[in-house]
């Protein structure tokens, strides 16, 4: 009973503790659509970029991940910036469907540069903590993935209240709801749409360093990530950015519990969350539905 | 007037050549002709669901699923090729109706993400079931034909010329109407009486069974095949972007399409061993950012040779 | 006969309330106007009636048959027709191919595929657009993209013809000739509903008017009784439009 007990606890932990990089990748996703009103394919590749940054970083100069982390943020904020005024901006009126396939076409080519780059080889890097892990009532917390998950639900919690409290904030949301009401108050939607691109794959960075850390980097991890979001994003409410943590912590959890409890269950986990995309979207046809 | 001999005189040029070219050439360039052959008919499929506005990943799917079908039948029930093929293509039409009324009322984006979850879903089917898929293994089969490809050109020659039969028929009657309709407002066709569903569903179910034929044609060509590799994205995206780049709801865009970019392919392949597919992100990327209108002005490229 | 009778629909976006407990009846072969200042709910109630977008709660009846939940191409099936207040020609297809695919699909009794083309420029030859029956709809002008989305609704052969602001853009002598038009179609026997903002337009076709106000019905009754009386013309105070012009 006992070891039940300690079984079903432990992949609950790990499905919370995982659920923070979930989050975190989602909520990029999430912002760039609620937002910018674009789905971004090629979010993850923006992950899977941090992963190898931080790899290659540490390798040459020994810093910690972790540390750069806010570096990191600041760079790849600015490539967001980039991103959306060279590639996005053009095909914003162009229709959904160009831009996701503009997207899908970033992502493919990214990939495959992160190939040629790097080869097919998977990257890890092993900071001393790596292994690191504590005890609570017989379950384990990987000390790596718990520093993680908090960093995570800080960073979501400043999102909120960025959102939330300041001028900044509410102008993204007045963007997001109202695109000409917000214009005609005044607000410059081009200057918002750069915050929330440059924030959205600030997060997404910040996800992949994370990932450095505690998974391994390699060329198709950022399409996983992109997917996994996805089914975040999908099951949230595509732009609901506040969705997200429940949504990936029904994701991140859902996927520890068969992983741990169907046999072979961690192949199936993969089949489960497009099952949870796929269920996602028929249940919300109401919402989404088009004639 | 003119313009119409020339066009006359063009496609038979094609036809014939295309029937004489496994005679007059070798192996390397009849086995390339096969698999531009294959994704011409891939472009096509992915170009039917795309006249109804579907942009659809689901093509992989059915690709992967048309594949396993018709080597499992094959191998554990001994059908004869035509049954296996024909029980492949049967099975995909059920999935493909039962996934269209799941997701068909789904927008743009939304059915597109579902279409992806649903090829994804079935990679990892493939996967888990080794007792009957092999599992990551793979499944092997006979060669086709006893390995004489002039043989396997002429099967999927004649996939191919039924594709394209299918897709004059799409282009000159009332699904035409249809599809052109939708695509500009779905609302407003079916305010006029369209019923939009039904349309999608039919080309849907066209696109999927056309890209069953064609897995089930690679697996017994190529003799074994893994999941992660009959369910691979990258055949998918490769026919997508041959769609598109040679010029969308046409029949000779997606076939010219195949054609241009294999050849672009297979040089970046001897050259690159590693991420080839690049080449295909930037044609997608390129294309979307500087032609014209995006996809749209990709079509009347070829609107002369209507 | 009555054609059509909505009963307390209503429609919520968010927390707007669109449509709030409608209730109207249209005899056979009548026109009826709806006016109402802007943001009365007027397009949603067409929305509503073609199926587009569905009702939160109310009954829609069509001939006898309740339609609430039905398809807006099985709507149009039955007998209902509708333009769109903006024009929404398909643009890849000719002026001819538009009238073509409402002949094609619009009715429960297709026209047969060979007589489509003919049929089709019978159809433009009522509303005389004959002459540009071949160019596509970016080389019309807007009166001509009006009667296209006029002819693409006559060639459903609808017994309700559903009209969302015709007149919005044109001049005066144009808007006579769509009056004409109009008057025409209901002489054959189409019922024909208006949702209009020119007044003079509303006073020379409408046997019977309705004014909507915040989603619901103000009051009803013929152009004179309805302008005249007292909550018509507080509604209106304030918009640009003037009821007596």
């Amino acid at each position: 009973m006992v070891y039940a007990g300690q079984l079903f606890g432990q992949a609950l932990v790990n499905g919370i503790l995982v659920s923070g990089i979930y989050a975190l990748a989602a909520s990029g996703l999430a912002l760039a659509f609620g937002v910018v009103k674009f789905l971004n394919l090629a979010h993850g590749e923006f992950l899977m970029l941090a992963a190898y940054f931080g790899i290659i970083v540490f390798s040459t100069y020994g810093l910690d991940p972790l540390l750069m982390t806010p570096v990191v943020f600041i760079l790849f904020f600015i490539l967001g910036a980039a991103y959306y005024k060279a590639l996005v901006k053009p095909v914003l009126k162009a229709g959904e469907l160009n831009q996701l396939l503009l997207t899908f076409g970033i992502s493919i080519f990214l990939q495959n540069l992160a190939l040629l780059i790097f080869g097919g080889t998977i990257r890890t890097i092993s900071v001393p903590y790596r292994t690191h892990t504590i005890s609570f009532w017989g379950i384990n917390f990987g000390t790596a993935r718990l520093f993680i998950l908090l960093l995570s639900i800080v960073l979501l919690v400043l999102l909120y209240q960025v959102l939330q409290r300041t001028r900044v904030g509410r102008s993204i949301r007045a963007v997001s709801q109202e695109p000409e009401g917000a214009a005609l108050v005044g607000i410059d939607s081009e200057s918002v749409y750069l915050i929330a691109l440059g924030i959205a794959v600030g997060f997404a960075s910040v996800a992949g360093m994370m990932l450095s850390i505690i998974f391994q980097a390699e060329p198709m991890v950022g399409f996983n990530f992109t997917l996994k979001g996805l089914a975040v994003v999908v099951m949230a409410g595509l732009g609901n950015v506040y969705g997200v943590i429940w949504a990936s912590l029904l994701l991140g959890i859902t996927e520890s519990f068969i992983g741990v409890f169907l046999p072979n269950g961690t192949g199936w986990s993969g089949a489960i969350f497009f099952l949870m995309i796929l269920g996602g979207l028929v249940v919300r046809q109401s919402r989404v539905r088009t004639i | 007037m003119k313009k119409y001999s020339l066009k006359y005189i063009l496609v038979a040029a094609a036809a014939i050549l295309a029937v004489i070219f496994p005679f007059i050439t070798g192996e390397y360039y009849r086995h390339l002709a096969i698999l531009t052959l294959m994704y011409a008919v891939l472009a096509l499929s992915w170009d039917f669901a795309a006249r109804a506005e579907l942009v659809s990943f689901a093509h992989t799917g059915f690709f992967g699923l048309g594949a396993y079908t018709s080597a499992v039948t094959f191998l554990k029930l001994d059908f004869p090729l035509y049954l296996s093929f024909t029980v492949a293509v049967l099975l995909t039409i059920v999935v493909a109706i039962a996934l269209g009324y799941l997701t068909l009322r789904l927008s743009g984006i939304y059915f597109a993400i579902a279409s992806l979850a649903f090829s994804e879903v079935l990679l990892v089917v493939a996967l888990q079931l080794p007792k009957v898929t092999g599992g990551a293994m793979g499944i092997s089969v006979p060669s086709l034909f006893g390995g004489m490809r002039v043989y396997c050109y002429g099967l999927i020659l004649g996939i191919l010329a039924l594709a394209v039969v299918v897709s004059l028929y799409l282009e000159r009657s009332h699904f035409h109407l249809a599809f052109s309709a939708m695509r500009t407002s779905p609302s407003v066709a079916s305010v006029l009486g369209v019923n939009t569903v039904r349309y999608r569903l039919s080309s849907f179910t066209l696109s999927a069974i056309f890209s069953c034929l064609a897995g089930a044609f690679y697996v017994h060509y190529t003799t074994t095949t893994i999941p992660y590799e009959a369910f691979n994205l990258n055949i998918g995206v490769a026919s997508m972007v041959m769609a598109v780049l040679g010029g969308l709801y046409s029949t000779v865009g997606p076939v010219l399409g195949a054609i241009v970019l294999k050849i672009i392919e297979e040089y970046m392949r001897v050259t690159i061993p590693y991420g080839y597919m690049i080449i295909y992100g930037l044609l997608l990327v390129a294309g979307i950012l500087f032609l014209p209108k995006g996809l749209v002005g990709v079509q009347n490229k070829w609107k002369f040779l209507k | 006969m009555e054609i059509l009778k909505i009963e307390n629909a209503r429609k919520n976006f968010g927390g707007v309330k669109a449509v709030d407990g409608l209730s109207f009846s249209v005899q056979e072969g009548e026109i009826l106007g709806i006016i109402g200042p802007n943001g009365a709910g007027k397009s949603t109630v067409f929305n509503l009636l073609c199926g587009l977008i569905p009702v939160d709660a109310g009954r829609i009846v069509f001939l006898g048959e309740d339609i609430t939940l039905l398809a807006p191409h099985k709507r149009c099936h039955m007998g209902i027709g509708r333009t769109f207040q903006i024009c929404q020609p398909f643009k890849e297809l000719t002026v001819l191919g538009n009238v073509a695919v409402a002949a094609v699909f619009g009715h429960s009794k297709p026209v047969h595929p060979g007589k489509v083309k003919k049929y089709s420029e019978e159809v433009l030859a009522k509303v005389n657009l004959s002459s540009k029956k071949d160019l596509y709809p970016a080389q019309l002008t807007t009166p001509d993209l009006k009667l296209l989305e006029i002819a693409r609704a006559l060639a459903t052969r609808p017994r309700l013809l559903l009209l969302d602001e015709m007149m919005a853009g044109l001049l005066p002598g144009e808007c006579d000739k769509i009056l004409d038009l109009i008057k025409g179609i209901n002489r054959e026997g189409i019922t024909v509903i208006l949702v209009e903002h020119v007044m003079r337009v509303v006073r020379e076709l409408c046997q019977r008017v309705i004014v909507m106000n915040y989603g619901q019905k103000l009051c009803e009754g013929c152009y004179e009784d309805v302008t005249g009386d007292e909550r018509v013309i507080e509604a209106y105070l304030g918009q640009e439009e003037t009821v007596a012009q």
